[in-house]
């Protein structure tokens, strides 16, 4: 209490504090999101039961060798602070299993931290129920997660629906987002989701996901799975609502062009670490790790190959 | 023998009509005791694997003994007419409709539920809008099997005093009469594709989002 009453004296309260947060996974781990049914936890806890001692990993088959490995647990994100201020679009680059979405998902709740402390707008979020948490912040994944059995514009309604906002006020709300995301509201208000294309329903997505004005939004690459054309589209579009919106924009992404596009400061994660968080610029200049090197020579060498080949075909045209 | 049937049909057009109520009136009520059956059951088993092997397996035993020989085993304890007859073919109808219940609910992709909840839905407003809407087609298909099912079987039901149109295939038994035999078959399968299409139709209407996923 006293320590975030200090900071507001100083600076404004930052939008998202990380303070030194753990999360570990192992197999049980599954059960404690009730949303998603496990399957096969049941039977595979029960064999581990039989076969009872970690120490026979070397031992063992191949296949439970793996089942162990995972049953003794890893840290998905390891001892991680960082301060998010107010209005930034802070983009969060690491290959997969670095525990990028970890972090996203642990930030609205749907995992829960084993160590440290999220707070939201001086507020831990621990302290906050699940529920109304996220119905202050936009969740937007790479599936988009639309609901097939909805039209587009039940689907943007939903959150206001169920906050039982009046049936006028929902309209004219979805009219506006639609617009905001770029979709002709009266074209596209009562199509399923099967009748759009990716890019599309990524628009849906995202309108659906700022229905309440959001002060934060989380978005779990969204891009991932549309064309390269379509992704500089979104990405532009994207851009626009942040400055339309001005809420705090946490993008998750293991495309480096996207994040450094996207970023005013960039997250750089590897195997649950932050190794660096600063401007696109900076990091470029001055890259605070070899991963962090690596990444970004890599980057300029694929850069380099379209350079290279463009000149390649010029002169092959002479 | 076509004459003989439909001059069977003329003369015992009240008694056809009443047959064939009965006989629907029976599957009904056993299609809908196995919904209140199934459905339930089948969320529970959806949610916790451990309780699905407990939940189904009676059903499976049950469903390998006849229709018939449960019928006569239920004589001693619900006696005779419809009521050991809807029993039975409730026993019949639960299986399908509890199985696809349970894949219903499993085909729920995880990430769709997830969005849910990440957007602010409680559990319960999670299951009402998203995983209930989204494992209907399925329990729907479900239904159906077990509807068409269960009317066929139903035929059996007048074998111990329950009416129906089993009747006009046991009298055609009893008297060698293959145009009873035949009319009664007949009438039972018709009914029975009828009973499917319009639960096609139904189907349609509840869920026209289904038809246009077809589509694509």
């Amino acid at each position: 209490m006293n320590h975030s009453s200090e900071k507001e004296g100083l600076c404004a309260v930052p939008a998202i504090e990380y303070r030194n947060v753990y999360k570990r996974f192992d197999r049980t781990d599954g059960k404690s999101l009730r949303v998603r049914p496990c399957r096969k936890g049941g039977d595979k806890r029960k064999k581990q039961g039989e076969e009872s001692c970690p120490d026979a990993e070397a031992s063992a088959g191949a296949s439970s060798a793996g089942a162990l490995k995972e049953e003794s647990g890893f840290y998905a994100v390891n001892n991680l602070s960082a301060e998010i201020r107010d209005g930034e679009l802070i983009t969060i680059l690491g290959s997969s299993g670095c525990g990028k979405t970890t972090l996203l998902k642990m930030t609205n709740r749907l995992y829960e931290p084993d160590g440290g402390s999220i707070l939201l707008f001086g507020e831990d979020i621990q302290k906050q129920d699940p529920v109304q948490l996220r119905r202050k912040m936009g969740y937007v994944i790479q599936q988009a997660g639309l609901f097939p059995h909805m039209t587009v514009e039940d689907n943007v309604s939903v959150i206001p629906r169920l906050l039982k906002w009046e049936p006028a006020r929902c309209r004219d709300r979805v009219t506006e987002l639609l617009e905001l995301v770029g979709l002709e509201p009266d074209q596209y208000r009562s199509r399923y989701p099967s009748q759009l294309s990716g890019g599309q329903q990524q628009r849906v997505g995202l309108a659906r996901a700022l229905a309440t004005k959001p002060g934060v939004m989380l978005l779990d690459e969204p891009f991932g799975a549309v064309d390269a054309i379509t992704r500089l589209n979104l990405q532009n579009e994207l851009l626009r609502i942040h400055r339309e919106t001005g809420g705090t924009f946490l993008f998750v992404t293991h495309d480096i062009h996207e994040a450094f596009r996207l970023g005013n400061r960039v997250m750089i994660m590897n195997g649950g670490r932050l190794l660096q968080m600063d401007t696109p610029e900076t990091i470029v200049r001055k890259p605070a790790d070899p991963f962090v090197e690596t990444l970004i020579r890599s980057a300029m060498e694929q850069e380099h190959f379209w350079n290279s080949s463009i000149a390649f075909d010029r002169g092959a045209d002479k | 023998m076509w004459e003989k049937m439909l001059a069977y049909i003329v003369t015992h057009r009240a008694a056809l009509l009443v047959q064939t109520g009965t006989h629907l009136w029976i599957s009904l009520a056993a299609l809908a005791a196995a919904v209140l059956i199934g459905v339930p059951c089948g969320y529970l088993a959806a949610d916790s694997p451990g309780m699905e092997k407990w939940i189904s397996a009676p059903f499976h035993v049950l469903r390998v003994i006849p229709s018939l020989a449960i019928l006569v085993l239920l004589i001693p304890i619900a006696g005779t007419g419809a009521l050991p007859a809807v029993i039975a073919l409730t026993i019949l109808a639960v299986p399908p409709v509890l199985l696809n219940t349970i894949v219903g609910f499993r085909d729920v992709p995880p990430f769709m539920t997830e969005s849910a909840a990440g957007m602010g839905m409680t559990d319960k407003e999670i299951l009402r809008k998203v995983r209930i809407p989204l494992a209907m087609p399925m329990i729907f298909a479900g239904i159906r099997t077990a509807l068409v099912e269960v009317i066929a079987s139903a035929a059996l039901a007048a074998r111990i005093g329950a009416g129906g149109l089993g009747e006009v295939i046991f009298t055609g038994l009893g008297l060698n009469r293959m145009d009873l035999l035949l009319l009664g078959g007949v009438l039972v399968a018709a009914l029975s594709l009828l009973c499917g299409g319009l639960f096609d139709a139904i189907t349609g209407i509840l869920m026209p989002y289904r038809n246009l996923a077809r589509q694509q």
